[in-house]
Order: C-alpha cells, then sequence, then structure tokens
C-alpha cells in the first residue's frame, strides 16, 4: 500500500447522518462550528436530513389511501354506515316502528325510498335502526373472540406442552361442528337476546384464531429478537406481550376484517332462522329473513337488506387488505 | 472490436420508479469483458452491481426499468432483441450463477431431471444424449459420484456441491459468458477456495468469459483480470487489476481496501469510511461520494465528475487523484477548496484499454 | 496482548451438546459440541472460529445458557452456572450478555430504538423513574454513535450497521463483563464492518470488556482477538494465541483454513495453492477418532481409531496425532 489517507477520526464516524455537531468535515476543523458553517457543511446536513424522514401511521395511512382506492372506498362506505347507525333519528325519515297498514308493500318511491314492508314501515329507516344491530354484532363478538382466541394461541404456542395440547384440543372439538350448528345450540340454551347472540357467535370463532396465533408464535419464538430478549431476562409475559403480540398484528388485522362479515352473516342466518333479534327490534338479516315471503311481489324489501349486508361484508374486507400492506414494516423499506 | 469482446455494456441505465421517486440503480454504466477474460465488479450492498447483471440479464422486474445505452453480446445488442430472443440466449449463451444456489434449482426435481432439461431446452437433442453430457459436465466440475448425484434432489446436496451443480447446469451449454453473482458469499472459505479454483479452470480450458460481482476485494484480488469498482450506480474507478491493487486513485477504492482487516498486514486500528451509503433517491449534487469523502471540497459537492482515463486504461470518477490528494492533504489539509486543476480531463467512455493488448496481455498469463 | 496474569473469567468442562433428529432412530442425534473444554480470561478477546456447522454458534449460546447442555459444566467467575436455577442464574445472566449476527432478526421491527434499549433495563429494574431510563437510553445511544434523535424511530428506518450499533446498545445496557458476539460484522458491508470493528475495541477498552467472538471470517478473527479456537465438527482442534496460530499453526485444518483465504492483493495469486477437498462430514455420523480425518491429507491408522485429545505444544495447544513442525 503505498497512500494514506488522512488519519480517521473515529468521532465523525457517522459522518453524513449525525447532528450538527459531527457534519464539519474532517478537511477543516473549524474552532465554532455555527459561525463557520461552510456551504458543503450546509449540504451534508440537508442531506442528512432527507436520508432518514420519518413516516408516520398517518403518512403511511395517507399512502394507502391514495394508493389503494378500493380500501379507501370501503373506508368511507363503513364510516357512512357507522354514522347512519349512531345518528339514526336524525337519518330515519321515518319511526322504524310505525306501522301504516294502507301502505303496505309498497315499491320503491320518493316517499319511500325502498318500499314499506308488509306492515307498511318504512324499509330504509329500518335499515337505518338495523345497522345498530348489524354493525354492533360484526364487530364486537369479533373482538371479544379475537381477543380471547388470541391469548390462549399465544399460551399454546409460546408455553407448549400441556397448555398446547388442552387448548388446541378445545379449539379442534369447537371446530368440528359446524358453526352455524354450534351457534344455534348455544342459542337454543341461553334463549334469543342480543347479548347471547353474543356469546353464540365468540364461542363459535374464537378457535381458527387461537390456530392462527398458535402457528404465527410458533415461528416467532425462534427468532433472534426473541432469544435477544431472552439473553436479557426478559420474562415470558413481556415476551408474549411486547415481542410476540405486536408481530401477529398483521395477521390479527386480517383476522378481524374476515371475521367481521362472518359474523354479520351468522347473525343474519340466526336471524332469519327466529333465534336471532326479535321484533320489533330489527336487523339487517331479519329483514332478509321477513321479506322472503314477498321475494316474489315485492322483492326490494328483502334485496336492499340483503345487498347492504353484502357491501358491508365487502368493505371490511377490502379495508382489511389495505391496512395489512400499510401494516408491514418491511413493506415500506424502498 | 466484435471478435475480442464477449460483451460490451455501453452507458447503461436502469431505474426503479417507486412512489418516492426515481431510483436510479444503474447510472451510466460502461462495462467491457474481452473474450477469455475474468471481469470483476466490486462494491457494496446496494452500488447497482447486481442490478447491472440483472440488466445485462434483461432480468428487471417492475418497477425497474432499463432506461438506456446499449449492451452489445458478441457485437449484438440484447436490448433489441425480443423477449423470446432473449430467453433463447439465456442459458444458452449466457450462464448465470447466483449466491444462493438452493433458491435456483427447483426442490422437487431430481438435478439430473433439471441439467437435461437446460440442455433439451436450448438444443434439439435426445434424453439419452442429454442425461450422458450432464453426468459428463457433473464430472467436470468437480461432483463426485455424478452418476449416482444425478439422481438426488438439491436438498440432499452439500452448500459446496449445490454451487457446484449450479455452475455445471450454467455451463452445460458451453456459454461464451457466465455471469457469476457473488457465488461464494455464502459459502465457508474452504468450499469458496474450491469453487474460485473451479471456474477459473473452466476460463481456462473453455476460454469462456466471465463478470464476477463480489463485495469481497480478496476474491477480486485472486480471480480477475480486470477490475470495476461500484459506488451509489456508478463506476467509480476502473483498471487492470494489479493497476487497481497497486496504484489506486479513487478515494472509495483506497477507503475501502484500507478498510478490510488483512490476515498478512495487521494493524492496531482499521480504517473506516465515515457514514452510510446514501440513499439513491437523495443523491448529493455533485460527486456521489462526497459527503464520505475525507478529502471532498466544495467542486465535489457542486459538479458531478465524469469518468477520466488517467492513463492506461486506468479511469477514475473523480476531480482528484489519490496522488495529488495526499500530497495536498500532507501539506495544507483543505487550503484550496475549489481550485480545481484536472489533468488528464480525456474522457473516458468506459472501453477497457485497447482491446488487442488487453486480450493478448490476458492470454499470455 | 499476554492475558497470562488476569484473572480467568469463564471456564467451559467437557461442554457436550446434541439436538435429537426427528424422523431418524432413537439415539440419532446432531453431535455439535463435542467434549469442549477452554478458559477465557478478564479482559481477553477469545475468538471462536471454524466453518459453518461446526458448533461455533451453539457452543456460544451453550455458554450463556441460551440452550441447554446435554453435559458439562460451566464456571462463570468461579461460580457453576449450570447448576443455578432460574433464580439464581438471573443476577449472572445479567453479566453475560449476545450480540448477534442479523442485524435484521434481532431487532423487534415493531419496537423503537427507545424502547429496543430499554428493553433490558426494564426486565431487570435498572432504573428507578422514567426520566433516568430515558437518560441511560440516550447515553447508550451516544456509546454506540446513534444520533439522539433517532430515538423514536423504528429498526427499518436505520442501515445495517447502525442496527448493529443498536444491538451493542441494548447488549451493553445491562453492563455486562464477557459479551458473546455471534458473527457481529459478517452481514455488514466492508465499509461499515470496520466502523463496528472499531467500535467493539474501542468499547472494550473503555468498558473493560471480555469478548467471545465468534466468526468464519479469518482475516477479521486476526484482527480483533488475542487468543484464537479453531472448532471443527463440534470438536476444537487448536486453541493458542492469535499471532501464534496464524504464524505457526500446528494443526493440518488451521494451515488450509488460513491458506484458503483470498488475499486482497493479487500479487499473492497462488493457483497452485493445496486446497482442502471434500466437505464436512456429517454431524450426525461424524468420523471415527479425528473428525477431521476424512479431509486431512496426512490421516492414517491411528487416526481413525483414537480421538486426539489436546495437548501442549510451543504455546499453544493442539489436538492432532500428526501435528505439523
Amino acid at each position: 500500500m503505498n497512500f494514506h489517507l488522512k488519519k480517521y477520526d473515529p468521532s465523525t464516524a457517522f459522518g453524513g447522518s449525525q447532528g450538527k455537531r459531527d457534519l464539519r468535515s474532517s478537511n477543516k476543523k473549524a474552532e465554532n462550528p455555527d459561525e463557520k458553517l461552510t456551504a458543503k457543511d450546509k449540504k451534508r446536513i440537508e442531506l442528512a436530513a432527507a436520508i432518514g424522514e420519518q413516516e408516520t401511521a398517518f403518512d403511511k395511512f395517507k399512502v394507502m389511501c391514495s394508493e389503494n382506492k378500493l380500501a379507501a372506498a370501503s373506508l368511507v362506505v363503513i364510516i357512512v354506515i357507522a354514522l347512519m347507525a349512531i345518528f339514526a333519528p336524525v337519518v330515519a325519515p321515518y319511526d322504524p316502528t310505525k306501522q301504516d297498514l294502507l301502505h303496505r308493500l309498497q315499491g320503491m318511491s320518493a316517499e319511500h325510498i325502498f318500499g314499506t314492508d308488509q306492515l307498511g314501515r318504512d324499509v330504509f329507516s329500518r335499515m337505518v335502526y338495523g345497522a345498530r344491530v348489524s354493525l354492533g354484532i360484526g364487530l364486537l363478538p369479533t373482538f371479544i373472540s379475537l381477543a380471547l382466541g388470541t391469548v390462549l394461541g399465544l399460551i399454546s404456542g409460546y408455553m407448549g406442552k400441556a397448555a398446547d395440547f388442552i387448548i388446541m384440543r378445545l379449539a379442534d372439538i369447537t371446530m368440528a361442528f359446524p358453526s352455524l350448528l354450534l351457534a344455534m345450540v348455544v342459542m337454543y340454551t341461553l334463549g334469543a337476546g342480543i347479548i347471547n347472540i353474543f356469546l353464540a357467535l365468540t364461542f363459535v370463532s374464537w378457535a381458527g384464531t387461537a390456530r392462527v396465533i398458535r402457528s404465527q408464535t410458533l415461528s416467532l419464538r425462534e427468532m433472534e429478537y426473541v432469544e435477544a430478549a431472552r439473553s436479557m431476562g426478559v420474562s415470558r409475559t413481556s415476551i408474549m406481550f411486547h415481542h410476540i403480540l405486536p408481530n401477529c398484528l398483521p395477521n390479527l388485522i386480517v383476522l378481524f376484517t374476515l371475521n367481521i362479515p362472518g359474523s354479520i352473516l351468522s347473525e343474519s342466518s340466526l336471524s332469519f332462522l327466529g333465534i336471532g333479534a326479535q321484533s320489533p327490534m330489527t336487523s339487517w338479516g331479519l329483514m332478509v329473513s321477513e321479506g322472503k315471503k314477498y321475494l316474489f311481489t315485492n322483492p326490494v324489501i328483502a334485496i336492499a337488506p340483503g345487498v347492504a349486508i353484502l357491501i358491508l361484508a365487502l368493505a371490511f374486507n377490502f379495508l382489511g387488505d389495505g391496512v395489512r400492506d400499510i401494516m408491514d414494516p418491511y413493506l415500506n423499506k424502498q | 472490436m466484435t471478435e475480442t469482446n464477449t460483451l460490451e455494456v455501453r452507458h447503461l441505465v436502469t431505474q426503479f420508479h417507486t412512489r418516492k421517486g426515481v431510483l436510479p440503480a444503474v447510472d451510466d454504466v460502461s462495462i467491457t469483458v474481452p473474450k477469455g477474460a475474468i471481469v470483476g465488479i466490486v462494491g457494496e450492498s446496494g452500488c447497482g452491481k447486481s442490478m447491472t447483471a440483472m440488466s445485462i440479464m434483461q432480468l428487471i422486474r417492475k418497477p425497474g426499468k432499463i432506461e438506456g445505452g446499449e449492451i452489445l453480446f458478441l457485437g449484438k445488442d440484447l436490448l433489441k432483441k425480443t423477449p423470446k430472443e432473449m430467453q433463447a440466449i439465456r442459458g444458452d449463451r449466457i450462464g448465470m450463477i447466483f449466491q444462493e444456489p438452493m433458491t435456483s434449482l427447483n426442490p422437487v426435481y431430481t438435478i439430473g431431471h433439471q441439467i437435461v432439461e437446460a440442455i433439451r431446452i436450448h438444443e434439439k437433442v435426445s434424453r439419452e444424449d442429454a442425461w450422458k453430457r450432464a453426468v459428463g459436465i457433473l464430472n467436470a466440475v468437480g461432483v463426485p459420484e455424478a452418476e449416482e448425484r444425478m439422481k438426488a434432489y438439491p436438498h440432499q446436496l452439500s452448500g459446496g456441491l449445490r454451487q457446484r451443480v449450479m455452475i455445471g447446469m450454467a455451463m452445460v451449454c458451453k456459454p461464451d459468458l457466465l455471469i457469476a453473482d457473488e457465488p461464494t458469499t455464502a459459502l465457508d472459505v474452504t468450499i469458496e477456495a474450491q469453487i474460485l479454483a473451479l471456474m477459473k479452470k473452466l476460463r481456462d480450458d473453455n476460454g469462456t468469459s466471465i463478470l464476477l460481482i463480489t463485495h469481497n476485494m480478496g476474491v477480486v484480488a485472486k480471480m480477475c483480470d480486470y477490475v470495476y469498482v461500484m459506488y451509489a450506480g456508478k463506476v467509480m474507478e476502473q483498471a487492470d487489476v494489479f493497476e487497481l491493487f497497486r496504484n489506486v486513485q479513487h478515494p472509495y477504492t483506497a477507503g475501502l481496501l484500507r478498510s478490510i482487516p488483512r490476515i498478512d498486514n495487521v494493524v492496531k486500528r482499521l480504517y473506516s469510511i465515515p457514514g452510510v451509503v446514501p440513499n439513491l433517491l437523495h443523491l448529493p449534487e455533485g460527486c456521489s461520494f462526497c459527503t464520505r469523502c475525507p478529502y471532498a471540497t466544495d467542486k465535489c459537492m457542486e459538479e458531478r465528475p465524469e469518468l477520466r482515463d488517467i492513463g492506461g486504461g486506468h479511469c477514475v470518477r473523480c476531480w482528484w487523484q489519490m496522488s495529488e490528494l495526499e500530497g495536498k492533504a500532507a501539506q495544507a489539509p483543505g487550503q484550496e477548496d475549489g481550485a480545481g486543476q484536472v489533468t488528464g480531463q480525456e474522457s473516458c467512455s468506459g472501453q477497457a484499454p485497447e482491446p488487442e493488448k488487453e486480450a493478448g496481455q490476458i492470454l499470455g498469463q | 496482548m499476554s492475558t497470562g496474569s488476569t484473572k480467568e473469567l469463564l471456564r467451559a468442562e467437557h461442554l457436550v451438546k446434541e439436538f435429537p433428529v426427528e424422523g431418524h432412530k432413537k439415539g440419532d442425534a446432531v453431535h455439535a459440541v463435542s467434549d469442549v473444554s477452554f478458559s477465557i480470561s478478564e479482559g481477553e478477546t477469545l475468538a471462536l472460529v471454524g466453518e459453518s456447522g461446526c458448533g461455533k454458534s451453539t457452543l456460544g449460546r451453550c455458554l450463556i445458557r441460551l440452550l441447554p447442555l446435554t453435559s458439562g459444566k460451566v464456571y462463570f467467575n468461579g461460580q457453576d452456572i449450570t447448576a443455578m436455577n432460574e433464580r439464581q442464574f438471573r443476577p449472572v445472566r445479567r453479566q453475560m450478555q449476545i450480540i448477534f449476527q442479523d442485524p435484521y432478526a434481532s431487532l423487534d421491527p415493531r419496537m423503537t430504538v427507545e424502547k429496543i434499549i430499554a428493553e433490558p433495563l426494564r426486565a431487570n429494574k435498572v432504573c428507578k423513574t422514567k426520566e433516568e431510563m430515558e437518560e441511560k437510553v440516550l447515553s447508550l445511544m451516544d456509546m454506540v454513535e446513534i444520533p439522539r434523535e433517532y430515538l423514536r424511530r423504528y429498526p427499518h428506518q436505520f442501515s445495517g450497521g447502525q442496527r448493529q450499533r443498536i444491538g451493542i446498545a441494548r447488549a451493553l445496557a445491562l453492563e455486562p463483563r464477557l459479551v458473546v458476539c455471534d458473527e457481529p460484522v459478517s452481514a455488514l458491508d466492508v465499509s461499515i464492518q470496520s466502523q463496528v470493528l472499531n467500535l467493539l475495541d474501542d468499547l472494550q477498552d473503555q468498558k473493560h470488556l471480555t469478548y467471545l467472538f465468534i466468526s468464519h471470517d479469518l482475516s477479521v478473527v486476526r484482527h480483533i482477538s488475542d487468543r484464537i479456537c479453531v472448532m471443527f465438527l463440534g470438536r476444537l482442534c487448536e486453541i493458542g494465541p492469535t499471532a501464534e496460530i496464524y504464524d505457526h499453526p500446528l494443526h493440518p485444518y488451521t494451515k488450509f483454513l488460513l491458506a484458503s483465504v483470498p488475499s486482497p492483493d493479487p500479487t499473492k495469486r497462488d493457483d497452485a495453492q493445496p486446497l482442502l477437498t471434500g466437505d464436512i462430514p456429517s454431524p450426525v455420523n461424524p468420523p471415527s477418532g479425528c473428525v477431521f480425518r476424512t479431509r486431512c491429507p496426512y490421516a492414517d491408522a491411528q487416526c481413525a481409531a483414537e480421538v486426539p485429545q489436546l495437548r501442549s505444544i510451543g504455546g499453544h495447544e493442539v489436538a492432532c496425532h500428526h501435528p505439523l513442525g
């Protein structure tokens, strides 16, 4: 080697990307850095700032909305339906329980957008109120079953041994029955009613979540950062909830959005079978059930809530896909 | 020109169009691979060396796109070929080996099946003849018990054997050019030495040109005839291997060479290039290396240097040369910022030195 | 460099680690580490070198109880840590930390730098107040030269070298005495590699650390280590001071290993150099006697019959029936 570079100063090892402190060029050691910043140094600072600009969750969200139009549209649909449900008394043009037997089974018109049902009640108003039950059923049992399934899946996957065996056999048993049948059994035992629908739906859907989270946990617990946590003496509970759970998040979001339409549809089926929501309270599923008798004479009263269920279920699915994409920390590398 | 150079890449530009902007992965790269030569592209991760190889093979996927330049292979421009013609060239006239052989071998077929298929895609031969040739090539690349190994699945072989099989597959049609992208990075040193010796032997026996892509200066020194040093998508320095290691002229190459710990020369403290490789989306206005260069002047910050020939086919993309910089640094550090006096202004468009001379030199070794 | 007078920090005696193999008949096992004994002195850097699959990473993890040993004893600071239960081991664990090879896999992608570095502090209840914790995290970031303003960033926003620095800060947060460095620079670029090596060097001086440096890169090892253990297929081949081993290797394997390293100097090309033939034998069925004999040009009947024991020759120990002289 017949060349010599200038003596290397370790304090500038980070050169380009450190703070002002270390950005002085190694050629010129200015005494007062602020005073004697050359154009070159300023440029270095600018460049350093540009290299690692930080992306907030909101930025990512904006990116999702601009790139994934379907997810953005789905979000709008869900928000509109949610607002409708919340402000139902304001939105609904009529009282959903007010009967008008003179104008029963009317088709679509300016006064009644989706017509009236067999008791002359305004279908649109009933749908607005029914959104409360359908959306609630979609969100709440899904959330509870997801939480339950996640905890059991984490324990099963991380602890292994006896805990794993017991939890997984329970999951096998629940999954061995058709879920609707199981929900019906629960409903018949507990009786009809909103709370019982919640319980029945939770009971049938925790097992799937537990399985997915368990398999995810099995692979995550072999990761080096989990090993690192163990080497530092981090407790098992802490590893499960601070390392493994957050890394299951993309999966959880997918499960969540996939289970919501499932719950909505299950509630619809239960209501359709007459063991779900009870009149005069209504849900979209119940409306389809009640409207089916008039499918040939006045189809709109069954089709309108049916299409609403479809749209809501699809919207959650599309949104789930979009959110999962932006949740992936590796995806934003390039 | 066409007879002496297997590959001539001229002013190749490959860009990636991401949502954050245009990423110049390969920026005006010109590379010449003379017949029968081993030419190295060396650089750190993200410098564009693999992208150059992928561009030559036209395996760039969206959002990447080759935006300009010429890739002359045996005198014909590959960029003007149709995808179908390109497919016929790949694996036949140009072989390629990758860093991780497991990813390029199909796990559900036997080694033999895959080599036979590789032959039969490009040549109309019977299965039996192809099988015989496959056994022959495995013997040639030093796979013991070749007949037996033909029936093995990729996962049943060790890493070194898999890489030998990959080289065998790449060489089976006797290509004119072999592109090896980090062929030994995943291997242990003793196996690496075997694979490198094998590649050299294949070059000597068949006259195949090799474009060797690596980050390992030791491998370059051991294998290559001519070297291109890349940084941030550009060629920073290019020279004959002996010239480069004896008379390094770019501050980046110099820093790189000084920062490797060596078995034969122990130093108390390693030199290290400060900072990190710049983001290709936010490259400096001037020289790409100016943010990390200990000699950077105002001129370096503002104006982009071109690759220029400083004699004997040694080209440097720098406003200065190490020999000048050292003298200056010793006298008065940083006193002459911007007072650029550039010698050897003659531009260097990336052709290797006189083809005849180069080829002669190499064959003479 | 001489470590003879300093105190012994860790001693390993007859370590054995076997992994059961699934799908094979009962009793079959991967012999990852077989009968390994050595010691590390306070303040030195002992390098563990060998090719992939030689058991060096497993050995490193067994020493700090990240993996349970099949048999053998590890003494840390005079105490037998293999005999301790979890509660007794807790205070010892703080004194032995590990830096991982892959800076991409060893940092939790969903934690900020702050959380990553604070984790060991939190788990061991080192800091009493939030302010104290933050101050400590910031000083650790200064130590590894990660700018303070990156406190709330996520690992994927850093380059490989910066991530490795974060990993180092995390490992040193508990002020350990022994740090196992498991290939800490092999995933890094050349120019970044030397930055991290220099940092490790500086930290060792400042904090009087003892390193067990696991690596397959013989150039890096030559630079950083005081003593070297060469491993092959779970067994120690040779152990001794770095310069001794590099200048006068006694074990044939060490000699071939050193000769295989390509020198970054084209004038030192040697196409005629003898190469080690063949592959590493399977650790499930290691050869009888000396495990290296199937690749060794000097092997004879004695090598097949007897397992060579480590014996002292000219300042270092070597396990070979026919040491080079």
